[in-house]
């Protein structure tokens, strides 16, 4: 899913300029620290022309070192590991069909760190976060909302940040091309559901993205292999 | 021909006889003698016609003469073919001997000599063969998934060129092994097999279906119920019961289908926990194959009544998440998952199997693997990785070190050795097959040649007069060594013709690479990836690229393909059996795959000892 064209949707490239960084309010002793809770956003995407608006679901779903993304419309699920050298593990869950491919940390050549992670995990990274001057807060304690935005002859982006939980509320970004906004519709902060999202996909068949070759006769495999599906790149983030 | 023509003139003269009537009266006097009547005609010339015969004519091998006869029925002075009536030959004696100078070229030529030498070896190896039944004390069988006989002719090369030769010439070290001969791999269902089928006939000597583990061909894959009375005995179970120290190393999952098939018996190959299997099969009582593998001692005791075995004093391989329960709390240190552990019935297995070998060594990488006492540790278990072990070419990568495929060797000989009854180990070089599948020859070669190395290590780690090594591959894989390149050109790279110093153009104007795969996913430049399965995500490219500019002989790239698959397919073709020691004789010729599990027990007189252990 991209937030731009051509631009990765999961590092929002949002415009490099001089801006101070914003350090994150303490959160202290939030109730919900957002390591493990379920982020349900509408994007919207509106194209300056009399074309339809494009309307897309994603959820997210955080559990300590796992932050699963569910492509809704795609029925294609990603689980991510961070694993303890930095590097991230894919699982990709086909949710149609109940199957999942595994791959190995070093099928995905991705970047690696705890930035990264962040990208993954937030949908922007804290590095393009803190790039973006803070314009207003609002609220306290655990209620507090972030404002940052920046503009250039380009583009405008805005973004509202929830700091207690490390989670977009809502982002827009507009250009020539049009707009595309983010909006949280709903934040799921029960452990056992949550829980329950990642015990409804460990019940899928796995099978190993290195076992693909002795598996010819797996129906699913083959319908997934054939012409090189771009679900089965371990480099497809799913757009 | 030289030909010489004789000719021999004939008169033909024509008397006639008139009959008398009454008593003759006397003699008159001689009347005037008449005048002579005229000439008859000429009669026919006849013609011989003398032709040297050079060597090797097919009437006269030595050389000689043919000699033609006939009339010249034309009378035109030559004796055409109509009017031969009578050939005959005289040949030459044969030669007895060859003069020194006939052969010089011969005897001073490097390549003669060298072929002697052999042949004079292999006299002496013929001669001091070892035919007595039961003088092998220990058995290794290596297995080299995907090892056709391209990838052992390819990787010999390879192993050259990375020492700076030109490769051809090389010999991988089981290539030095005395006796070899060829498999015929074909499972009873397929054409072209898997490594399920192919492993249980060697292990057990019967051939089976595809897909299946350790049972006969009555098994219907997927099918626990059909278990039951198809089970078959394994050339380690019966070493087992022999009383021989038992060991099983790959560097895939040590619940793949290869080493699997040393071990268990299984309606499917990918039964590797209880969560790969189906609701049906657990409740009919199928045993998942890693449970068979830290149940194997007592597997065996209940199946032979009687029985007291020590169960597998060596297990070393990947897969560690088939032994763990799929709870976070019981992650490895090296875990890559946020859940290591795939098994849904909560149980730990490697605890199990430390809980039956309490003075056992459990290890999950390297520094654990260094730790081993090999001269005192009973048995080891050694699960290296969550999945499959690492490619050679990218074992740096992993976590938290992994050894090499001949550091495990050496270390399970040197642990099996302890038991003066002798050993019986399996080690198998899993990701060979792997690469192939990816179409990376790089891979796939790479991996063989430390395979080799773990071949060489075994056989100075053990005494060749009491130790049968047989060196194979389950099934081949189509990748084809080809074009006419010339002598050295480097094995990865693109065709270079005899003479040449310009890269050989195909009829589309193009460059070719020596070695290319028959189907699968085609053309890749990766660069330095050294993890061949990275081509799995990429758009499937079938038939030809320009690669001008592309470094064919790069750890990423991988070869051109002419079907276009999902995945590059395992090949039909017979495979190499390489053999050593007592009872190595036995692999020559072209032979069903299963005859190695007989030329095994032939040497260890497996099933005799095991007989005459059980009480």
């Amino acid at each position: 899913m991209k937030m731009f064209p051509n631009v990765p949707f999961f590092l929002v490239a949002i415009v490099l300029f001089s801006a101070c960084v914003n350090a994150d309010d303490a959160v202290g002793n939030c109730e919900h620290s957002g390591d493990r809770l379920g982020l349900h956003y509408t994007v919207v995407e509106q194209p300056n022309n009399d074309a339809q608006p494009s309307v897309r679901h994603l959820q997210i779903w955080r559990q300590e070192r796992q932050v699963a993304l569910v492509f809704e419309e795609r029925q294609i699920t990603q689980i991510w590991d961070l694993v303890v050298d930095g590097r991230q593990k894919l699982t990709r869950y086909f949710d149609a069909y109940e199957r999942a491919i595994e791959y190995q940390p070093e099928d995905v050549s991705t970047a690696t760190g705890e930035d990264a992670w962040s990208a993954r995990t937030q949908i922007i990274s804290d590095s393009a976060r803190s790039a973006m001057p803070l314009v207003d807060r609002t609220g306290s304690g655990c209620d507090v909302l972030e404002t940052y935005e920046h503009f250039d002859e380009h583009s405008r982006q805005r973004l509202v940040w929830i700091p207690s939980i490390r989670a977009v509320k809502s982002f827009t970004s507009s250009s020539e091309a049009g707009e595309i906004s983010w909006q949280l519709q709903e934040q799921i902060v029960d452990a056992e559901r949550v829980q329950g999202f990642y015990d409804s996909k460990s019940a899928y068949q796995s099978t190993d993205y290195i076992d693909i070759g002795d598996n010819e006769s797996d129906p699913f495999l083959m319908q997934m292999m054939n012409l090189g599906s771009p679900d089965l790149s371990p480099h497809h983030a799913g757009h | 021909m030289v030909k010489q023509i004789y000719t021999v003139v004939f008169l033909a003269t024509t008397l006639g006889l008139a009959a008398c009537e009454g008593d003759d009266g006397l003699d008159g006097s001689n009347g005037v003698a008449g005048v002579s009547g005229a000439d008859g005609s000429n009669g026919l010339s006849s013609l011989v016609l003398q032709s040297s015969l050079g060597v090797g004519d097919v009437n006269c091998a030595a050389g000689g003469v043919q000699i033609e006869s006939g009339s010249d029925d034309n009378a035109d002075g030559s004796l055409d073919t109509a009017e031969v009536d009578q050939t005959e030959y005289v040949c030459n004696p044969g030669a007895t001997s060859l003069a020194a100078g006939q052969l010089l070229s011969n005897l001073n030529n490097p390549w003669y000599n060298a072929g002697g030498a052999k042949m004079r070896q292999a006299q002496d190896v013929l001669a001091a063969v070892n035919r007595q039944k039961g003088a092998a004390k220990n058995v290794i069988l290596f297995v080299g998934d995907g090892m056709g006989p391209s990838t052992v002719t390819t990787a010999r090369i390879l192993e050259g060129q990375f020492s700076g030769l030109p490769g051809e010439e090389n010999t991988l070290s089981f290539g030095r092994f005395p006796f070899a001969g060829l498999a015929k791999t074909y499972n009873v269902d397929a054409q072209t097999p898997d490594s399920a089928g192919t492993m249980t006939a060697m292990m057990t000597g019967v051939k089976t279906d595809v897909g299946t583990i350790g049972t006969d061909e009555d098994i219907v894959r997927g099918d626990c119920s059909t278990v039951a009375g198809n089970e078959l005995v394994t050339a380690m179970e019966l070493a087992e019961l022999a009383g021989m120290a038992t060991g099983v190393i790959s560097t895939a999952r040590i619940t793949h289908a290869t080493p699997a098939a040393t071990y268990a018996r299984s309606a499917d190959r990918n039964w590797e926990d209880i969560s790969d299997m189906p609701q049906a099969a657990i409740d009919a009582g199928c045993e998942d194959i890693a449970s068979q593998l830290i149940n194997f001692e007592g597997n065996l005791e209940a199946r032979f009544a009687g029985a007291d075995v020590d169960g597998l004093e060596v297990i070393m391989g990947g897969g560690r998440r088939h032994f763990l329960p799929n709870d976070p709390a019981f992650n490895s240190p090296d875990a890559v998952s946020s859940t290591e552990g795939d098994r849904s019935d909560g149980r730990d297995l490697t605890a199990e199997w430390l809980a039956l070998y309490p003075d056992g060594s459990y290890v999950f990488d390297d520094t654990g693997f260094a730790a081993i006492d090999t001269a005192t540790t009973p048995h080891v278990l050694a699960l290296f990785n969550e999945s499959h072990v690492q490619y050679e070419a990218d074992r740096g990568n992993d976590i938290a070190g992994e050894p090499s495929l001949s550091e495990q060797t050496v270390a399970a000989i040197d642990i099996l050795d302890n038991n003066a009854s002798g050993f019986f180990l399996m080690v198998e070089s899993g990701r060979i097959d792997h690469a192939h599948h990816a179409g990376s020859a790089y891979g796939a070669l790479t991996d063989t040649i430390e395979f080799a190395r773990a071949v060489e290590e075994a056989y100075f780690a053990t005494d060749p007069e009491e130790t049968l090594i047989i060196v194979t591959a389950d099934h081949s894989h189509v990748m084809t060594m080809g074009g006419y390149p010339k002598r050295g050109n480097p094995i990865l790279g693109k065709v270079v013709n005899v003479g040449a110093t310009d890269v050989a153009l195909a009829s589309d104007g193009l460059p070719h690479t020596t070695l290319t795969y028959t189907n699968g996913r085609g053309f890749r430049d990766l660069g330095n990836e050294t993890n061949a399965d990275i081509s799995y995500g990429l758009p499937v490219v079938s038939g030809r690229v320009d690669l001008t500019a592309v470094n064919t002989e790069t750890p990423g790239y991988h070869q051109e393909s002419l079907v276009p698959l999902s995945a590059e397919t395992h090949a039909g073709e017979d495979v190499g059996v390489y053999a050593s020691g007592p009872g190595a004789h036995l692999v020559a010729g072209t032979n069903e795959q299963n005859l190695i599990f007989h030329v095994m027990n032939y040497a260890g007189d497996l099933v005799g000892r095991a007989e005459s252990a059980l009480p």
